[in-house]
């Protein structure tokens, strides 16, 4: 009998803990919930590398000196060539760090030596200022890894990019503020080249 | 100077003192970091020293089944114009299935392209499993491997693997691997005939301008000429020439520029009467002698062309006029060649950007009657990876592009011609034909025959048997009229 007691309060015990759960689940979720909306609906600027062609007018034309336009090396695309274009200038003497030999004016890519004949790229972002003269470079023949991207650690935001009024290809672009970058990746640009082929042969 | 003028010196003196002490205080200044070599700890580069045994592997596997007709025994056909002069009936239309295909192979990873003749097919591979630059010969009716030889020759992908294209006669095939190795072998039987180390041979150890492979690794394909193999190392000779039955050394021109082999290849030209072997080298543009009077004299040279990469050869445009090409958006260049009596002299007459004219990344162009076709780098402005078409009086102004909806890949495919006929073969596996008519192209038909990847390869065209290949598969297609 008394089993039977203690059977009959454990299970109302159980529907009242359910019970609450249930409630307190959707009461606490919506909170969180409209949170994320909210955050979502903010958007913020960036730049699709796929279609911009590094004119060079980011570093001209946005409201902060030095620009808040960075180059960004995908390292999944990137070669790690020893005779890298983005590092490199046209008819450099030498394949080393001798400013004379480098692309960058203000020697914001670095290289770190892996191994014969392989280096690591990495941009010092406090002295790019986006001229996009590496970018062009990479894209050339390279794999097309180093490409320029707005950095919201710097960015301002603007209701109306200065940038975006300027760009002759249309890359600039409102982005919600919870995915804020548009980095190139492998896999993307095969689809890429995969969507453009099949577009070229329904034409 | 009275009291009243000295007062505002010594102050501003006293402010500038101040001033400058504070700013020393701070350490507000400039941070200067001073850019040297060195910087990327690169160790010293120490010379490949790795012992290659050329071309000590052979195996057969059968004889040929039938021999079909066609030949395209170099890199761009006989003549070095990528055009084929066999009366082909190309078919102008192709179902949805598209041309057929005769024939499959797997490859490792690369872009060496085909050589054809006697109704066989001869590539240059790179065998990733041995490790080992491998000469594979194919029927071209049926794409069975009938031998292969191959050498162990250890270096990192880079780009893939192979890239050239070898030179085959009636008797031999000569071949050069994306390290410098060079093979003569027996075109029928596969026997070995002599081989050569050109890094070896001609390389200078500890001297960065005496390397003789560029990066990415050797582009050029050989030359055979008049019984002589002819190549163009760099490092201790600009040119070389060897006799291709015995590979004895017939001659050599010094290296006085310290110019580097380049990934063009030699372009036999005739120059105000003067045949000659031009090649586009890292440093420099030069012509040496072809004739059997002067053989192996320097006529002339440039430095004043130096891009950091080249790929496509130069071409001649006749009126003594080269157009030389540079990668990495450095362009083209226009070079006048000058003879007075046995003295020839070069001057670059013109430069321009790719946005600016016409310009070749990686595949040279093609020269029909006084046009050039070309198809346009991915750095070109709006004519960007288009098929485009010049006059040789303006290089700027091209009088034909295939239009803004019609762009072919990343613009690094190849091109070859029949008769009127042009085969475009874009980098991701797209195949165009083209009915060329003066300096008009109609597009005739396309269709996608690989799922590509960087199909850079030259093309082979024999016959009816067009031959390409992307990173790792080689096809065979029948590009002929069928009943």
């Amino acid at each position: 009998m008394e089993k039977r007691e203690n059977n009959i309060k454990s299970r109302r015990e159980f529907f009242r803990k359910a019970g609450r759960i249930t409630l307190a689940v959707p009461l606490l979720s919506i909170p969180a919930l409209l949170a994320k909306k909210a955050y979502s609906e903010v958007y913020v600027w960036q730049i699709d590398p796929y279609k911009c062609t590094a004119c060079g007018l980011c570093k001209t034309s946005c409201v902060l000196t030095p620009s808040a336009v960075k180059c960004t090396n995908a390292y999944e695309m990137c070669g790690y060539c020893d005779f890298c274009p983005g590092f490199l200038r046209q008819g450099a003497r030498a394949y080393d760090t001798g400013a004379e030999n480098q692309l960058c004016p203000v020697g914001a890519i670095k290289r770190k030596f892996v191994e014969e004949p392989y280096f690591e790229y990495t941009i010092d972002e406090e002295l790019c200022d986006a001229c996009g003269k590496c970018v062009q470079a990479c894209s050339d023949f390279g794999n097309g890894s180093l490409h320029l991207q707005i950095m919201h650690g710097l960015c301002v935001n603007c209701n109306q990019c200065r940038i975006a009024r300027v760009c002759p290809s249309d890359a600039i672009k409102r982005v919600p503020a919870d995915v804020p970058y548009m980095s190139k990746d492998l896999n993307k640009s095969i689809t890429r080249k995969g969507a453009a082929q099949t577009k070229k042969t329904e034409s | 100077m009275s009291s009243r003028q000295t007062l505002p010196v010594i102050i501003a003196a006293f402010v500038l003192s101040v001033v400058f002490f504070w700013w020393k205080a701070t350490g507000s200044g400039y941070h200067i970091v001073k850019r040297v070599p060195g910087m990327d700890n690169r160790p010293v580069q120490v010379h490949a020293t790795d012992s290659v045994a050329v071309g000590e592997n052979f195996e057969f596997f059968a004889e040929p089944d039938l021999i079909a007709e066609g030949e395209w025994v170099c890199f761009r056909g006989k003549d070095r114009d990528n055009i084929s002069k066999e009366n082909i009936q190309v078919a102008e239309n192709w179902d949805t299935s598209g041309p057929p295909v005769v024939w499959r192979a797997e490859m490792g990873e690369g872009y060496a392209g085909a050589a054809i003749l006697n109704g066989r097919v001869y590539v240059l591979d790179y065998n990733e499993r041995l490790k080992s630059d491998m000469l594979r010969c194919f029927s071209l009716s049926s794409g069975t491997e009938l031998w292969r030889r191959w050498y162990r020759v250890e270096f990192k992908r880079n780009h893939g693997y192979s890239r050239t294209v070898p030179y085959v006669t009636d008797k031999y095939v000569l071949t050069m691997g994306p390290r410098s190795h060079v093979m003569c072998v027996d075109a029928v039987t596969g026997n070995l005939v002599w081989t050569k180390d050109l890094e070896k041979e001609f390389g200078i150890p500890d001297s960065p301008k005496g390397k003789v492979t560029p990066e990415f690794y050797n582009g050029q394909c050989p030359l055979i000429d008049n019984g002589k193999a002819i190549f163009a190392p760099g490092g201790k000779a600009l040119m070389v020439a060897y006799e291709l039955s015995t590979g004895n050394t017939l001659w050599q021109v010094p290296n006085t520029d310290s110019m580097r082999m380049s990934h063009t290849s030699i372009m036999p030209m005739t120059i105000s009467g003067k045949r000659m072997y031009v090649y586009h080298a890292l440093g420099g543009v030069y012509g040496v002698s072809a004739e059997e009077s002067d053989q192996g004299k320097l006529l002339w040279k440039t430095n004043d062309w130096n891009p950091s990469i080249v790929v496509a050869s130069p071409i001649y445009m006749g009126n003594g006029e080269i157009l030389a090409f540079g990668t990495y958006g450095a362009g083209t260049a226009k070079i006048k060649v000058s003879r007075n009596g046995d003295t020839f002299t070069a001057t670059v007459v013109q430069k321009h950007k790719p946005n600016e004219g016409i310009a070749a990344e990686q595949h040279t162009p093609i020269k029909t009657g006084e046009y050039i076709w070309t198809v346009m780098p991915d750095n070109s402005g709006e004519l960007k990876r288009q098929l485009v078409c010049y006059h040789i009086s303006d290089i700027q102004k091209p009088v034909w592009t295939s239009g803004r909806d019609l762009r072919f890949g990343k613009g690094m495919g190849p091109f070859i011609m029949n008769g009127n006929n042009m085969f475009l073969f874009d980098d991701d596996g797209g195949l165009y034909l083209f009915r060329i008519e003066q300096g008009k192209a109609t597009l005739m038909a396309q269709h996608k025959v690989l799922n590509a990847i960087e199909a850079w390869a030259p093309m082979a065209l024999a016959g009816n048997y067009l031959i390409l290949r992307d990173a790792h598969n080689m096809i065979c297609l029948n590009i002929g009229k069928t009943n």
